[in-house]
């Protein structure tokens, strides 16, 4: 960028910069009268006091010995005097560093040329030849009064003006070191007053202050997002306009498309310094391509998964029809004993290699955030029975008889192969750690929702482990006694938190397990 | 066969295919079988349509779904029952509207009841032998 021809961010206004000097009042401004003459002495004190404060000198030593003490607004000295003479005394305030700027206004008997150059050549202020009059007088030191407060405001201004371009000089300094590009605008128009470092990188050193940013760089908002050109009050804006926050902008660069995360905000005018637009361009582009690598991966993953669930239960269907045929005998002939233990023992297999695929087809799905639910009109207690029935053969073996109570009847809108899993999951996680005890269920409507409450008298859940069970790969127990994915109950509340019902256990080791799952009855 | 009614199994495994002509037939049903959509409408030009289809959604060259809205677009066939016959529970692809379902793996009693219950009562299955 090129700054030398451009002013800074502050870009210093004087008049904005600076208030105006406190204006002092006239009669505290000191006049140092300097004349070995007594009578033209005490009339020029009598003259000028009626205005100023007035010190005298009888001579130059005495003047230098006051000027020490306390420098005066102005000197009157008279040129002509014994020992130093006023032209010395000029030339030894103009050689002092307190004094250098003291206005002196020689006073010479006649207007002897060689005084007045001499005089003018030391840096005298203004001459008065006598005889002068009182208004003269008074109007030429009023005149160098004046011009000297003038130029002394001005040393301030500029003065105050540089310890401002040295803050700005600091701050864009700090600006540049920052890893993001930032740009400072003029809210609204979007004029560039500052770019740091990071943003000359990203878009190159084309970007000229004081020009509008977009001469040279063009934001788009993302093709799904329409596409459009992003407005320059969005990028700068001004006190009305809208914040950008976290906005996905696209750009191109000679290094291609850049994704960016852009925020923009407008500092206020704070004392001298004008309001000025913040925009910030955090560069997403690798996080975007990795988005839509991810994206493709879980689309394929979904794919994948889809031909895989039919291509592992299309074999799993044909083992359990043909093992199921031949267990009816296939036709009349009766299978005997042995063939049919073997065959129940293939069946069983069979059913849970599928509830294995079914567990991990469900992992998939829930991890990747793809559960969709097809709500329909459903019974609940038809689906409660329908899990009982489904889980009769593994709850008989295990000893547990299953009670079910409650309603009759609770209608309601749920996902049935959804909600038949929720309660086919609890009754064979009770039938695990349940071993031999009998299992209770109760269904019931409870006001806008339906509860269920499965409950074993098994082995029970530690206090501790009762958050636990219901994450990914956790168990109470130890995988040796029951053996499992533990994924079961992590799947149960996913579904029933799809639902938008929440899950409970109470338990105490020992003391069996009760699981109370409630439903909207509407989803 | 020609003058009986039959169901119209359509599956790419030959296995699967065999095993459900099996229940069926055992059952008292009259099957044909078709390997691939294409295969399924070739067999439908005959003039003795089908009392029901099974129908897979995942194969080779005419998929299920092709297959369904072809059904669906004829006339003459749109009438007949299908019972779509798949794994891909939850899936984006879907089941086609209009159509009953049977989720793999199934059991050969269930398999059974949906077929009774599509069939019309008017083209039931012969007795059992």
């Amino acid at each position: 960028m090129d700054t030398s021809s451009l002013s800074s961010i502050t870009d210093v206004r004087p008049v904005a910069v600076v208030g105006p000097e406190p204006v002092r009042a006239e009669s505290s401004l000191r006049i140092l009268v300097v004349e070995d003459d007594p009578n033209v002495r005490d009339m020029l004190s009598l003259l000028l006091g009626t205005r100023w404060t007035v010190r005298t000198a009888p001579d130059a030593a005495a003047a230098l010995a006051l000027v020490k003490q306390a420098p005066p607004d102005l000197v009157i000295s008279d040129v002509r005097m014994p020992q130093i003479d006023g032209i010395t005394l000029l030339r030894r305030l103009r050689d002092e560093p307190g004094t250098r700027d003291v206005p002196v206004i020689l006073v010479s008997g006649r207007a002897g040329e060689q005084e007045t150059i001499a005089g003018l050549e030391a840096g005298a202020d203004d001459f008065l030849v006598k005889p002068f009059s009182a208004r003269e007088l008074l109007v030429r030191v009023q005149t160098r009064l004046e011009v000297t407060a003038m130029r002394r405001r001005n040393a301030q201004q500029e003065a105050a003006l540089d310890i401002m371009r040295r803050h700005t000089g600091w701050t864009e300094r700090l600006l540049d070191s920052l890893p993001v590009p930032l740009l400072l605008l003029e809210p609204g128009d979007a004029q560039i007053l500052f770019a740091n470092r990071a943003t000359i990188a990203m878009f190159g050193s084309r970007l000229t202050r004081g020009r509008p940013l977009h001469e040279f760089v063009k934001f788009r908002l993302p093709d799904d997002e329409g596409g459009g050109v992003m407005p320059a009050g969005d990028l700068a804006p001004s006190s009305s306009g809208a914040r950008l926050q976290g906005r996905r902008l696209v750009c191109d660069t000679a290094e291609g498309t850049v994704w960016l995360m852009a925020d923009s905000d407008l500092v206020p005018q704070i004392h001298d310094h004008r309001p000025v637009a913040v925009l910030t361009l955090r560069d997403i582009t690798r996080l975007v391509r990795h988005e839509e690598e991810l994206r493709r991966t879980v689309h394929l993953r979904e794919e994948f998964l889809s031909i895989a669930s039919h291509e592992l239960r299309t074999p799993i269907t044909t083992l359990g029809l043909q093992t199921e045929v031949l267990l009816r005998g296939h036709g009349q002939q009766a299978v005997k004993d042995d063939l049919r233990r073997k065959l129940t023992v293939i069946r069983n297999q069979v059913l849970r290699l599928d509830q294995l695929v079914s567990v991990l087809l469900d992992v998939s799905r829930l991890m990747a955030g793809r559960l969709v639910l097809t709500p329909e009109n459903v019974d609940l207690v038809s689906v409660v029975n329908d899990s009982v029935d489904l889980v009769h053969d593994a709850a008989e073996q295990a000893g547990c008889a299953i009670v079910v109570r409650g309603a009759t009847s609770i209608p309601g809108r749920w996902d049935k192969l959804r909600l038949g899993q929720v309660v086919t999951n609890l009754l064979s996680n009770a039938i695990k750690f349940g071993h031999g005890h009998p299992i209770e269920v109760d269904v019931q409507p409870a006001g806008e929702r339906a509860r269920l409450i499965v409950s074993d008298h098994g082995v029970g859940i530690a206090v501790e482990a009762q958050e636990r069970i219901f994450k990914r790969f956790e168990r109470a127990s130890s995988e040796r006694h029951f053996p499992g994915l533990g994924l079961g109950l992590w799947i149960t509340k996913e579904i029933v938190e799809a639902c938008r019902g929440t899950i409970l256990v109470a338990s105490r080791p020992g003391e069996g397990a009760c699981f109370t799952v409630e439903l909207p009855r509407e989803t | 066969m020609s003058q009986t009614e039959y169901i119209l199994l359509v599956d790419d495994d030959p296995d699967l295919r065999q095993c459900l002509v099996d229940i069926l037939e055992d059952e008292g049903f009259v099957t044909q079988t078709a390997g691939t959509g294409r295969e399924a409408l070739a067999l439908l030009q005959s003039p003795h349509l089908p009392s029901l289809i099974l129908l897979d959604l995942m194969m080779p060259e005419l998929n299920g779904w092709q297959f369904y809205e072809r059904q669906q677009s004829d006339p003459r066939l749109a009438p007949i029952p299908v019972l779509v016959v798949t794994a891909n529970r939850g899936t984006s692809a879907g089941i086609p509207p209009g159509s009953d379902v049977l989720w793999k793996p199934f059991s050969a009693e269930s398999v059974l009841n949906k077929v009774h219950g599509l069939i019309a009562p008017t083209s039931g299955p012969a007795p059992p032998h």
